[in-house]
């Protein structure tokens, strides 16, 4: 067979098996329009959000939202029903040698925020410190700061605000255990309230210090979770936020972490 | 009306100007999802809706001194291999009865068509590419984020192995 000849019917054979696909061309069309309308009603939605985020609200509305969302039962709910999460919670050590390659650049997520499905593009991005990540990016910044990985609120806050972000960084020579008594302790030193130690599976699997600075709207709140490295370290991860971004920052950065995975990076 | 000029009026509101898009892309986009999915009629489907929602959405990204077939197609193959990665453990038993459901009419074909289904992805997707679309090697690999002589090499090694399974086939008859 000519190669012309070849191609002539690599070509008809491509179109000929393909002609009753198109049949669903409405129906397509229509789920098209539906997802959009939704899109533009959520990203409504979600500037509203972003604009009542800002706004100092008291503590007494904030815990009757709190009260009747339940939002983290919503969230596991919505992840099952929608089947859009990936199962990356495991932190196990991923032995990649280019982790573009294994790892889609971008995706769309659908997360649960104060109630309501948020669907948003969520980034890859590589850490230093030998951990991958998604981020919302029409949020969030990875910077660089203290040495460490910090991802921070990408609008400028007031000066009544205390900080929101999430830092990474890895202790190579201290068992989580060792790292939670410290840790522990220095919180104790600084907040009003610091709860026990507590292991946890979700958003990572490891132990989690939580600590909060009183009961106003803007009181400081400092989670801490510790990882092990699966070697004989750690990775620290400490969010701080205040409480009435307990259910906005608070609950992405969390989603953010269900993302997490340690890698072993290539010459490390 | 070209791709640009359709694009343009997408990116200024005109919603009606993205239907045109659909009506031009949407056939040969579901052809391409079909066979990149080995025929799964519903992943096809999603990967399609998907891709001309992310189209929509992301619009304002696209550069316009840059042509837009490869962009969209780009697209679609990550909307196709994301798909397929999330549903990798999942086969459907409607999926597989509407697969074994052949057109008589297409019984010529139909061996080839088999054949190329049952290449390799990283030498079908080129050929499906190359042969449906009729994008070149460059453009190719531009979508594919491949250097251009590893795609020279994938359709070189593709359409190898169908013209052997051609010869055979008239050998055979």
């Amino acid at each position: 067979m000519d190669d012309k000849n070849l191609d002539k019917e690599i070509n008809k054979s491509l179109l000929k098996n393909t002609n009753d696909v198109s049949s669903k061309k409405e129906d397509i069309w229509k789920s098209i329009e539906t997802k959009l309308a939704l899109d533009e009603k959520n990203k409504r939605l979600k500037q509203e959000e972003s604009t009542m985020e800002l706004q100092p609200r008291s503590r007494k509305n904030a815990k009757k939202r709190k009260k009747s969302k339940g939002w983290l039962t919503g969230t596991i709910a919505a992840a099952i029903l929608l089947g859009i999460f990936t199962t990356t919670t495991d932190t196990g050590q991923a032995f990649v040698n280019n982790i573009k390659e294994y790892f889609a650049p971008e995706k769309q997520v659908v997360e649960e925020i104060e109630g309501m499905p948020e669907e948003k593009e969520v980034v890859l991005k590589e850490g230093k410190a030998g951990y991958i990540i998604y981020i919302d990016e029409e949020r969030y910044n990875l910077v660089e700061e203290d040495g460490f990985d910090k991802i921070v609120f990408n609008q400028e806050l007031g000066e009544q605000y205390p900080e929101v972000s999430m830092s990474i960084r890895q202790v190579i020579d201290q068992t989580p255990e060792q790292l939670a008594e410290e840790i522990y302790a220095e919180l104790q030193n600084s907040y009003a309230t610091v709860r026990e130690v507590e292991t946890v599976n979700d958003p990572v699997e490891g132990l989690l210090i939580s600590a909060i600075d009183g009961n106003e709207w803007d009181s400081l709140v400092t989670r801490v979770y510790i990882v092990s490295n699966e070697k004989e370290g750690s990775f620290i991860i400490e969010q701080k936020f205040f409480l009435e971004a307990e259910e906005g920052h608070g609950a992405r950065f969390h989603h953010m972490l269900r993302e997490f995975t340690i890698v072993e990076i290539q010459g490390e | 009306m070209s791709d640009q000029e359709i694009i343009k009026q997408i990116q200024s509101g005109n919603d009606s100007a993205f239907r045109g898009l659909y009506d031009l892309y949407y056939d040969y986009a579901i052809r391409t999802a079909t066979i990149v999915m080995n025929h799964n009629a519903s992943y096809a489907a999603d990967a399609v809706q998907e891709t001309f929602i992310r189209v929509y959405q992301n619009i304002h990204l696209y550069q316009s001194d840059r042509p837009f077939k490869p962009w969209f197609y780009k697209i679609l193959l990550n909307e196709c291999n994301r798909i397929l990665k999330q549903n990798s453990k999942v086969v459907s038993v409607g999926e597989i009865i509407e697969r074994s459901q052949i057109d008589p009419k297409l019984e010529d074909y139909e061996d080839l068509y088999e054949a190329i289904q049952g290449l390799e992805s990283h030498n079908r997707t080129p050929i499906v590419l190359k042969y449906l679309n009729g994008f070149k090697e460059q453009e190719i690999a531009d979508i594919l984020e491949e250097n251009v002589n590893t795609i020279k090499s994938r359709l070189f090694k593709g359409r190898q192995k169908l013209k052997t399974f051609l010869e055979a086939k008239e050998e055979a008859n």
